[in-house]
């Protein structure tokens, strides 16, 4: 029998004590990792928003701003861009794609974007991935409607089901266009990004239902060659031959001439966005770094208050031949098991309960935490916990060795 | 560390000039000549509170003298570093205390084969006579308990007083240590196990041939004893 199994025999004699502080370290690890998780894929999943659009033009206002409602649709623009701008920009040299994007009217809840079928053509989210469709195909006519994942699994719509637009963003809005229903006629597979919260529709059904024009009407108009092309759109994304010339672009389209216009790096105002929400990233982590140190702090009280009472059995330990370095390796490595027994129930904990939320939090959030071993961002979180234990293991050993040092050979305490 | 080999005449613990006291206070042992040799069976007489457990734990090398010296198997403990001396009280003395002499984790075998695994000394010597430490640990139990029944895998919380000193017995004899030190180690017995606990005591004692320490204020015990020495023989008062 070692050092170690006497320190596992040890525990186990108090395991009343012992099991409440492997709980309280395994909660505190299983909080730890479950905002770590929160943490590294919410950034992920923000990174994953947009990939491979090299500008955003919109109005001119803030980065965050535009960033914020044409890949998240969040919030609205103040003002928006003429379709001749757009149509100026988009033919200028170096200009692969432009994709516009036209948004203020909503269907119960989930944002409408008017779009191009560009779109499915050139956006990109994630490493550069392309939209799928889980079912149909992009839109051909003008009141056709292509749905995110989340807003078809949620209103339950299916292909060739209709739908009404509302003016404006909330769930009633100013007025139904009812009389102009919207056909689907796509079905995007999921993302994980705002693209599963969207109703896509081409940039003249969003004229058409703004003229009040019904399915039939739309038709007939078109057909003796009525105008649908909107005069305005919100903002625009661009593809570049060169990423290169991205520069020079951004600066040609911020001192564009006609109108005051503001073109955007994605990657750099995601980047500010993140600082934006970092403060609040930052104060989660604190928090369980916090409760991580408070079930340590118990694990200390526990070990210290229980010396006292281990007089006698360090005493007869020593009178067998014991060292000063045997009792405190006994009590580092009592440290050191309930640490690490804490850390395999909470990595445990964890993922039962992310079992258990799983589904909610995909549901609720558009996360898909994976479960399973840590990764390797989380042990060195681990590891810092795991030393921790050992090093507060220290100071009942020193305690023990000073106890050992007076009393000796001694068990009449 | 050298072997000292087995020599019926051999000097187990010499003292020549010992002087110890506790920092801040005066001189409380004194001894300017004492011998313990092999096979011997002493008696210290002396009240609690009159340095005996100071003693003893010089005896043990757990403490070392402030002068003089104190050889413990043929070994100078006062040269000796800290762990050194404690693989010296781990090879070659087995203790048994008044009482609280097990550690309350551990069964009844584990708590006899304890020694063994901070000697390997002690591991070995065991595993020659026995064929292992378990097995002699079991064979020490059985000649304790010769009237019981007793589990060895047993826990020792169960155990009566006169119970855990038997076995705190055998724990102190298990690997044939050369000196068996006992305090008071039949204080908290009343008198039949008393009477038991020494004859089962000596009876292990002889058939491994160690050299028994017996401490006790008890005066009606040292006439088992063929050598009796006071405290007082100890004590820096009385040798100005």
């Amino acid at each position: 029998m070692n050092v170690l199994r006497l320190a596992w025999k040890s525990l186990l004699n108090r395991r009343d004590t012992a099991s409440l502080t492997v709980l309280t370290i395994a909660v505190s690890v299983a909080l730890l990792l479950g905002v770590e998780k929160v943490r590294s894929h919410a950034r992920l999943s923000f990174a994953n928003t947009v990939s491979g659009t090299d500008l955003i033009v919109g109005a001119r206002s803030g980065s965050v701003q535009l960033l914020l409602y044409s890949v998240f649709r969040i919030g609205n623009a103040t003002s928006n861009v003429a379709w001749s701008s757009y149509t100026d920009i988009s033919t200028w040299p170096g200009v692969r794609w432009a994709i516009p994007i036209s948004l203020g009217d909503s269907h119960r809840g989930y944002r409408v974007m008017g779009t191009s079928t560009d779109y499915f053509e050139h956006f990109r989210y994630a490493d550069k991935r392309r939209l799928g469709f889980s079912e149909g195909g992009p839109f051909a006519e003008t009141l056709d409607a292509v749905l995110g994942a989340e807003v078809a699994r949620k209103l339950g719509y299916r292909l060739g089901d209709e739908l009404v637009v509302t003016h404006g963003i909330g769930t009633e809005g100013f007025g139904d266009h009812d009389n102009h229903p919207f056909k689907v006629t796509g079905i995007l597979a999921p993302t994980g990004t705002p693209v599963d919260r969207t109703v896509h529709v081409g940039l003249a059904g969003i004229e058409a239902m703004h003229m009040n024009w019904n399915r039939v009407e739309t038709d007939l108009r078109r057909a003796r060659g009525q105008d649908l092309t909107p005069s305005q759109i919100t903002a625009f994304l661009l593809g570049l031959d060169n990423r290169l010339a991205a520069f020079k672009l951004q600066r040609d389209i911020n001192q564009y001439g006609a109108e005051p216009l503001l073109a955007i790096f994605p990657g750099v105002a995601l980047q500010e966005l993140w600082d934006l929400m970092r403060v609040g990233e930052q104060a989660l982590r604190v928090v369980s770094i916090l409760v991580a140190a408070a079930a340590l702090a118990g694990l200390l009280a526990v070990s210290l208050a229980g010396l006292n009472e281990r007089r006698r059995e360090m005493a007869v330990l020593r009178s067998v031949g014991a060292g000063y370095r045997h009792v405190m390796e006994l009590l580092i490595m009592e440290s050191a098991l309930l640490t690490l027994v804490g850390i395999a129930m909470g990595v445990a904990m964890q993922n039962l309960a992310l079992r258990a939320l799983q589904p909610w939090i995909v549901e609720r959030f558009g996360l898909l935490l994976p479960i399973g071993l840590p990764t390797a961002g989380e042990w060195p979180l681990l590891g810092g916990l795991m030393t921790a234990g050992l090093l507060v293991g220290l100071v009942p050993a020193w305690r023990c060795y000073r106890n050992s040092l007076a009393d000796g050979l001694s068990t009449r305490l | 560390m050298r072997e000292p080999t087995p020599d019926v005449n051999e000097e187990l613990i010499e003292i020549e000039n010992l002087r110890f006291g506790w920092p801040g206070a005066a001189p409380l042992l004194g001894c300017d000549r004492f011998l313990l040799r092999r096979g011997e069976h002493l008696y210290i007489r002396g009240p609690s509170g009159s340095g005996k457990s100071t003693l003893l734990n010089l005896l043990a090398g757990v403490l070392t003298p402030d002068s003089g010296r104190l050889s413990l198997m043929q070994q100078d403990t006062g040269s000796l570093a800290a762990a050194a001396r404690d693989r010296l009280r781990a090879d070659h003395i087995g203790f048994i205390f008044q009482q609280f002499n097990l550690v309350p984790y551990l069964n009844l075998a584990e708590n006899v084969v304890l020694p063994c695994h901070f000697s390997r000394r002690r591991a070995t010597r065991a595993a020659e006579a026995h064929g292992g430490v378990t097995a002699a640990a079991r064979l020490l139990l059985q000649r304790l308990f010769v009237e019981e029944e007793l589990d060895p895998t047993a826990p020792v919380s169960r155990l009566s007083v006169g119970q855990q000193q038997r076995v705190a017995a055998a724990r102190a004899l298990v690997g044939d240590p050369e000196i068996v030190i006992a305090d008071e180690p039949t204080s908290a017995l009343d008198f039949d196990a008393r009477a038991r606990f020494i004859e089962l005591l000596f009876e292990q004692v002889q058939a491994s041939r160690a050299t028994l320490v017996f401490v006790s204020h008890d005066p009606t015990l040292a006439a088992c004893f063929d050598r009796t020495v006071d405290i007082d023989d100890f004590r820096a008062e009385t040798r100005p």
